[in-house]
C-alpha cells in the first residue's frame, strides 16, 4: 500500500470501529488495544499496531464512556496512532520514536474526537425529533430511520476525522528521522502514570495500594530474572 | 393478532438483537430513547390491526431512557413482557423509570469501572510478554461476558419481570467490582515496573522517578486534568528524558 491507499483504508477502518464506542455493539473492539491491533493488521504491522494501542490501553483504562460526559474516541485515536507509527517507520524512525510519535497523535486526536463526539451528540437531537415526530403518527419506520441515519453520521464523522488527522500527519513528517539512542519507551510510563491515576484516584486509598503492590512485584520478579 | 401470554423466540431474538443498536441515535435530550424503543419494535407486530395501540407503544418508549446498556436487557425484557400482557400504560413507564437508574449505576461500576479495565490491563501485560495476539484476549474477556449479559437480561426480564435484574444488583457484583479493580491497578503497577525495567538496569533513580510519577499524576486526577492531557504529558516526559540520555542502555 502506498500512503495515500494507507491513509484511506486506515480513516474507514476508524469509521467503522469508532460505531462500536457507543453507537452499535460495544464488544470493545474500539478500545484501543484491539483497534490498534486490527490497524496493525490492516496496515501489514501488527507488532506496531498493538504496541500503540497497548499504550493507548493504558490511558483509556481512565475513560469511562457513560452518561453525558463528552469521552475520547479510542478507535479513531489508535486508527490515528498506528497510521503515524507507520508513516514514521516508513521514514526511517526506529519503532520507540514511531511508536512514541503515534501515541501523541493519538491522544491529541483523541481529545479533539472528544469534542466531535459532543456535536454529533447534540445533532442527534435532530434525529429524535424526528423519531418522536413519527411516533406520534404511529410510524415505525421513523425510528429505524433516526437509528441508520446516526449510525451513518458517526462513521462518517468518524472517518473523516481519521482522514483529515492522518494527512496532516503526512504534510508534517520529517524527510529523515534522526536516531535518538535506545532507552526505556517512554509510552509505557505515560500510560501506566495515566492509567494508575485514574484507577487510584476513583474510588478510595486501597487501589493506590495494588498500583503499588503491583509495581513492587513487578521490580522484585525484574530483580530476580 | 398475539396479545396474550409471552413474547416468542422470534421477538426475543430480535429485541436481543436490536438492543446492540440502543445507543446508535444516542442524544443529550432523550439518551437512549430512540434506540430503546428500536429494540421493542418486533413486539409491533401484535399491533398490526390496532393503529391507535401502535401509535400508543411508540409514543410511550420513544422518549426520554437512559440506564448501563449491557445491563439495559433487563429492562427492555420486563417491559416486552408487560406490553405483551396489556399492562397498563402508566404502570409500564413506572417500571421503566424504576429500574434504569439502579441498573444503570450498577452496570457503570462493573462494566465500565471493573471489567473493561480489568480485561485492558490483563491485555497489556500480554503484550508486553510479547503476545501479539493480545487484542484477543481483550476481546474474550470483555466482550463475551457482556454480549452474554445482553441476552441474559432480555431473558430474565421476560421470565420474571423487574425481579430478574435483582440478580445484577447488590452485594455479589460490589465485591465482584472491588476484586476486578484491585486485579486491573495491581496489573497497572507491574506494567509500570516493566516499563522501569526494559530501559536496561534497575536503578534506584528509576524505581523513585516512577513513583514520584505516580504521585503526580495521582494529583492531577484529583485537580480533574482530562487522561488524554496527563498522557500526553507523560510522553513528552518520556521523549525529553529519551532524549536526554538520561536513561543510558538500550532498549
Amino acid at each position: 500500500m502506498n500512503e495515500a491507499q494507507l491513509i484511506v483504508t486506515l480513516a474507514l477502518l476508524g469509521g467503522v470501529l469508532s460505531l462500536d464506542v457507543t453507537a452499535a455493539f460495544q464488544v470493545m473492539l474500539s478500545q484501543p488495544i484491539a483497534a490498534g491491533g486490527i490497524a496493525g493488521l490492516v496496515a501489514g504491522d501488527p507488532v506496531t499496531g498493538v504496541a500503540v494501542g497497548g499504550a493507548l490501553q493504558l490511558v483509556w483504562i481512565g475513560v469511562v464512556p457513560v452518561g453525558a460526559a463528552p469521552f475520547p474516541d479510542g478507535a479513531v485515536a489508535s486508527t490515528v496512532g498506528v497510521g503515524v507509527a507507520v508513516l514514521m517507520g516508513r521514514a526511517g524512525a526506529t519503532s520507540g520514536i514511531g511508536v512514541t510519535s503515534g501515541l501523541v497523535a493519538g491522544l491529541l486526536v483523541g481529545a479533539v474526537s472528544q469534542l466531535l463526539t459532543a456535536r454529533v451528540r447534540r445533532w442527534n437531537v435532530r434525529l429524535a425529533d424526528m423519531a418522536e415526530r413519527g411516533a406520534a403518527r404511529g410510524d415505525a419506520g421513523s425510528v429505524s430511520r433516526a437509528v441508520g441515519l446516526a449510525l451513518l453520521m458517526r462513521m462518517a464523522t468518524s472517518t473523516a476525522l481519521c482522514a483529515a488527522a492522518l494527512a496532516l500527519a503526512l504534510l508534517l513528517r520529517p524527510a529523515s528521522v534522526i536516531e535518538v539512542r535506545g532507552g526505556f519507551p517512554p509510552f509505557l510510563w505515560a500510560g501506566a502514570i495515566a492509567a494508575g491515576a485514574m484507577l487510584a484516584s476513583r474510588k478510595g486509598r486501597w487501589l493506590a495500594y495494588c498500583v503499588v503492590g503491583g509495581f513492587a512485584v513487578g521490580v522484585l520478579l525484574a530483580g530476580v530474572a | 393478532m398475539t396479545r396474550t401470554g409471552v413474547p416468542t423466540a422470534r421477538e426475543m431474538r430480535g429485541i436481543v438483537w436490536r438492543s446492540h443498536y440502543l445507543q446508535a441515535a444516542w442524544n443529550t435530550r432523550s439518551m437512549q430513547g430512540v434506540g430503546f424503543c428500536y429494540a421493542l419494535m418486533p413486539l409491533l407486530r401484535r399491533y398490526a390491526g390496532d393503529s391507535e395501540r401502535r401509535t400508543e407503544f411508540l409514543k410511550r418508549h420513544v422518549g426520554f431512557f437512559n440506564t448501563n446498556p449491557v445491563f439495559a436487557g433487563y429492562v427492555l425484557g420486563a417491559v416486552a413482557a408487560m406490553e405483551v400482557s396489556g399492562a397498563d400504560g402508566a404502570e409500564i413507564e413506572r417500571v421503566k423509570k424504576g429500574m434504569s437508574s439502579p441498573l444503570g449505576m450498577s452496570g457503570d461500576a462493573l462494566i465500565w469501572g471493573a471489567l473493561r479495565p480489568f480485561a485492558g490491563v490483563l491485555a497489556v501485560l500480554l503484550a508486553l510478554a510479547g503476545a501479539v495476539w493480545a487484542p484477543v484476549v481483550m476481546l474474550v474477556a470483555y466482550g463475551l461476558p457482556a454480549v452474554a449479559m445482553r441476552a441474559r437480561g432480555v431473558a430474565v426480564g421476560l421470565r420474571s419481570g423487574p425481579n430478574g435484574a435483582k440478580e445484577v444488583l447488590g452485594v455479589r457484583v460490589k465485591g465482584a467490582v472491588r476484586i476486578l479493580r484491585g486485579a486491573a491497578a495491581f496489573g497497572v503497577g507491574l506494567v509500570l515496573a516493566v516499563g522501569v525495567r526494559s530501559g536496561g538496569n534497575l536503578e534506584v533513580w528509576k524505581v523513585l522517578a516512577a513513583a514520584a510519577f505516580l504521585v503526580l499524576a495521582w494529583a492531577g486526577t484529583r485537580a480533574r486534568v482530562p487522561a488524554t492531557v496527563m498522557g500526553a504529558a507523560g510522553a513528552a516526559i518520556g521523549l525529553i528524558l529519551l532524549a536526554a540520555g538520561l536513561n543510558g542502555g538500550s532498549m
